[in-house]
């Protein structure tokens, strides 16, 4: 009995411990920036990675004054939810408040139309786009057309992969960087001349601004500033990537 | 220059407008965009120069001057420095720059050297050179002294710095005849943050307005940078625009602020050995890389005067039931309305209302009579004509359902509050005969309660977050599929699938191929017989011999002569296949023993030679 007591108990313990999503809304709700903040990681290192909780993330982290932290977010939200316009303007507004600017590379149309989808998302359309190729490759080597509607269907499909496949490689390759893209977490970051923290420092970058990360050595990784000249070695623990290493 | 001025807006009244793009772009008004498009044809290729400037002209040696060469205008390549014997050039970067100026728009780049030698005596650089537009354009000549490592230039009087020496803020309204603004109503400003030249600055924030009476909308995200005299004295301005609006009535300051790091040159330090660390203003738009210049740092928030401005609250007499906060000067225009209809099927209006006002509360035009219609959320888009967003046109689309059949009028009423009259208008367009068939529709929500009253503006709309979201979005990994071990694998796959399709087509095609299938029957059939003459040989029956032998020949040369196999005659073998071949042979022999049939006793040792050797013939062809 008692140890049926002591399991519900431990039970009852773990249900009432374990942070929802609406628990960490009232935190926010309530003012209570940091704690929700803490819920909502909580909630993505025990779900995974989710665009809401990362864009409620964001939130808390903007509201905190934590710009660095925030943009992580957004910009984490954006790699599942490339098109949520909420996420979208909060990020603008975070950069914009910031006093923070993009720099596209390519021309902004471009920019634009290749960020209607996620890296994931033109991938995985390359990748179906390749595979329906191949698929209706083999089954014109091996099954005869049989039905005169098959022919015109067969070379629509053909036409419509090869274009999405073409797009998607094209996005993905203009998109080629966006791997290496990394935001400055912390407020005194500062990008030196070699990676030692006595070396000369070229540049302090703001907290929230994107930089495309190179080699590594030690504890320090070489960056480039996305539109500006300024690059250099910067502390690894003062920027954070914003996709994940493949393990 | 940003322009400010006063147009007629409608045939009732004045209306004030700022327009921070330069002239008016209304379509009715050919003679601004000529001078747009003369300013910004011709204006960019006015501007085209280059200017060499040194930071001093004397230094020790071993020390360098900051020589920043600056080139104006469009399509401007890298100036070539010449070269000086024992001069030292090293790059220290460069900064670009546009500016707003006749309303027009010209762009810089300063590129920043340091120069200097370790032999001393006098360096005459010559004229540096650039192609702007594809014309060359030189600078004037410079003179460097070097003197020798231990001896110090001559310290130059300079001025002690100031206080507000790190710069100021100043806001502009619009041009305006009244001395007071309403709740709601957005005014045009240009914000100006006005810098001292050689400085570096950080904005730490956004501008902000001080208190909580007024807003700030629709600040444009990438200042412009000037260099203007104010007072004598020559500075480095940054400009924005935006609008800004009053939230809630009474005598309020309208001033705003912005928390930045401006660092200043250091002119008390020049006698000092240079500091060669780096800049920690790393900001491209607003950095000039004088990177070895001493400077004084400060953080400081940049502040314009507190101006009192009236705030009125909108009237409440006189609001229309379809007022939904819109303050300004606007017109309605471009009214779509299908002429035929159905009850209870939507079918899209599509509306423009144009002018210059607080565009984020112009909701879409309502239709009358209001019991007639049932309207969905609209859908628009905001086409701004100025940087502020304070002029433009938005164009609604929204679907409609009528709840009245028979032929009727359907109207479009839009309303505002004009600032300038102090009056709520309604504009209402043509009356539009439409029909509408099926029966009439009541629709259960409609309780007969009055409209509800007009909403205040929303309260800083722009800077506000938008709010957080309750359910669970999106789930994935953050490693796109393309970082992903998976990825080539998946695309090999598709490249085998790819490759696999044509080799089966091959093999498919070598498969079904009628005359392999035809030779591959025809040699069964040979065989067949050739199994059947063995078996007649077995049994001493010649005549059955001779008919499967001379059979299975004939199968064997049936698909080369293209032709049926018991169609084949001893002639026509004859004819066809060489005299010394065993074919021709093994058919006279078997014509020979098959009328020889009845004096035989067994199979002839010959014909058995002559048909093997046929077969085996053939079998080698």
């Amino acid at each position: 009995m008692i140890r049926i007591l002591a399991t519900l108990s431990l039970l009852l313990s773990l249900v009432s411990a374990a942070t929802t999503l609406g628990d960490a809304n009232r935190a926010f709700a309530d003012g209570n920036f940091q704690a929700a903040a803490e819920s909502y990681e909580s909630l993505i290192a025990e779900h995974g990675p989710d665009s809401s909780l990362y864009y409620n993330l964001g939130n808390a982290r903007q509201k905190l004054g934590q710009t660095g932290p925030a943009v992580l977010a957004y910009e984490r939200a954006l790699l599942l939810s490339p098109r949520d316009p909420d996420l979208i303007a909060n990020l603008a507004l975070a950069r914009k408040q910031a006093a923070i600017f993009e720099h596209p590379a390519i021309h902004p149309r471009i920019h634009t139309v290749t960020r209607k989808l996620s890296r994931n998302e033109w991938s995985w359309l390359l990748t179906g786009s390749a595979l329906v190729l191949g698929l209706l490759s083999l089954a014109h080597g091996t099954l005869p057309v049989r039905k005169p509607w098959m022919r015109p269907a067969t070379i629509a499909t053909t036409a419509v992969a090869l274009l999405f496949a073409t797009l998607s490689t094209t996005a993905l390759y203009l998109r080629r960087d966006d791997g290496n893209r990394a935001v400055v977490i912390a407020p005194d970051a500062s990008i030196r001349l070699s990676p030692f923290d006595t070396a000369e420092s070229l540049g302090t970058p703001k907290p929230g601004s994107i930089v495309l990360l190179g080699e590594q050595n030690g504890g320090y990784r070489f960056v480039s500033a996305t539109g500006s000249t300024l690059a250099g070695w910067i502390a690894g623990n003062q920027i954070e990537a914003i996709e994940a290493s493949p393990r | 220059m940003v322009t400010i001025q006063a147009r007629d807006a409608s045939p009732r009244g004045q209306s004030k407008r700022f327009t921070a793009a330069g002239p008016d772009r209304s379509p009715r008004r050919p003679l601004p965009w000529l001078i747009l498009a003369w300013l910004i044809l011709v204006v960019p290729s006015l501007h085209a120069q280059i200017t060499a400037t040194l930071d001093r002209d004397t230094v020790p040696a071993g020390h360098g001057a900051l020589l920043s060469v600056e080139v104006s205008g469009k399509n401007a390549t890298k100036p070539e420095l010449p070269h000086v014997k024992d001069l030292i050039v090293q790059t220290r970067g460069t900064s670009h720059a546009m500016q707003m100026g006749m309303g027009g728009i010209s762009q810089s780049t300063t590129y920043s050297y340091v120069i200097g030698s370790q032999t001393p005596g006098g360096y005459q650089i010559p004229p540096i050179t650039a192609t702007i537009n594809g014309k060359k354009f030189s600078s004037q000549p410079l003179h460097l002294k070097v003197l020798e490592a231990d001896q110090q230039p001559d310290p130059e009087p300079e001025p002690e710095p100031e206080d507000g020496c790190f710069g100021f803020l100043t806001v502009e309204l619009a041009a305006n005849d009244r001395n007071h603004v309403y709740v709601g109503e957005i005014a045009p400003v240009r914000i100006r943050a006005w810098l001292p030249p050689g400085s570096k600055a950080r904005l730490n924030s956004a501008i902000q307005p001080e208190g909580e009476a007024f807003t700030l909308h629709n600040l444009t995200d990438r200042p412009t940078q000037s260099t203007e005299i104010r007072d004598g004295k020559r500075y480095r301005v940054v400009t924005w625009f935006g609008g800004i609006s009053a939230t809630k009535a009474g005598q309020h300051p309208a001033s705003l602020s912005i928390d930045a790091t401006v660092a200043i040159p250091d002119t008390n330090a020049r006698n000092r050995p240079r500091d060669r660390t780096g800049s920690p203003f790393d900001d491209p738009f607003f950095d000039r890389f004088f990177d070895n210049t001493p400077m004084i740092e400060k953080q400081l928030t940049l502040k314009s005067e507190d101006k009192q401005i009236e705030v009125r609250p909108l009237p409440t007499k006189d609001r229309p039931a379809d007022f939904h906060g819109a303050v300004g000067e606007f017109q309605l225009s471009d009214i779509e309305i299908p002429a035929t209809w159905k009850t209870g099927e939507p079918q899209q209006i599509h509306a423009r209302i144009s002018g210059s006002g607080n565009f984020s509360l112009v909701d879409a035009p309502s239709l009358v009579p209001a019991e007639n219609w049932k309207s969905y959320t609209p859908k628009y888009t905001f086409t701004p004509e100025d940087q502020a967003s304070f002029a433009g046109h938005k164009d609604f689309t929204f679907s409609a359902v009528p709840l009245k059949g028979g032929s009727q009028t359907a109207t479009l009423s839009f309303s505002f509050f004009d600032p300038d009259n102090a009056e709520y208008r309604t504009l209402t367009s043509q009356q539009n005969p439409i029909t509408a068939t099926g029966p009439d529709i009541v629709e259960n929500d409609q309780s007969g309660e009055p409209a509800p009253p007009a909403p205040e503006p929303a309260t800083n709309p722009a800077n506000q977050l938008v709010a957080q979201h309750d359910s669970h979005g999106n789930r994935g990994n953050l490693v796109p599929l393309v970082s992903r071990p998976a990825f080539p694998r998946l695309l090999t796959l598709a490249t085998i699938l790819l490759l696999a399709g044509p080799a089966a087509a091959v093999v498919r095609r070598h498969r079904t191929n009628p005359e392999r299938l035809a030779r591959l029957t025809a040699r069964r059939e040979a065989e067949n017989a050739r199994q059947a003459a063995d078996r007649c040989a077995a049994a001493n029956d010649l005549p059955g011999f001779i008919t499967h032998a001379r059979l299975a020949i004939q199968h064997r040369l049936a698909p080369d002569w293209d032709q049926a196999a018991r169609a084949i005659t001893t002639s026509e073998v004859l004819s066809r296949e060489p005299e010394q071949s065993p074919v021709p042979r093994f058919f006279r022999s078997a014509d020979y023993y098959e009328y020889r049939s009845s004096h035989e006793t067994g199979i002839p040792q010959e014909l058995r030679h002559h048909f093997n050797a046929a077969i085996n013939h053939l079998d080698a062809r």
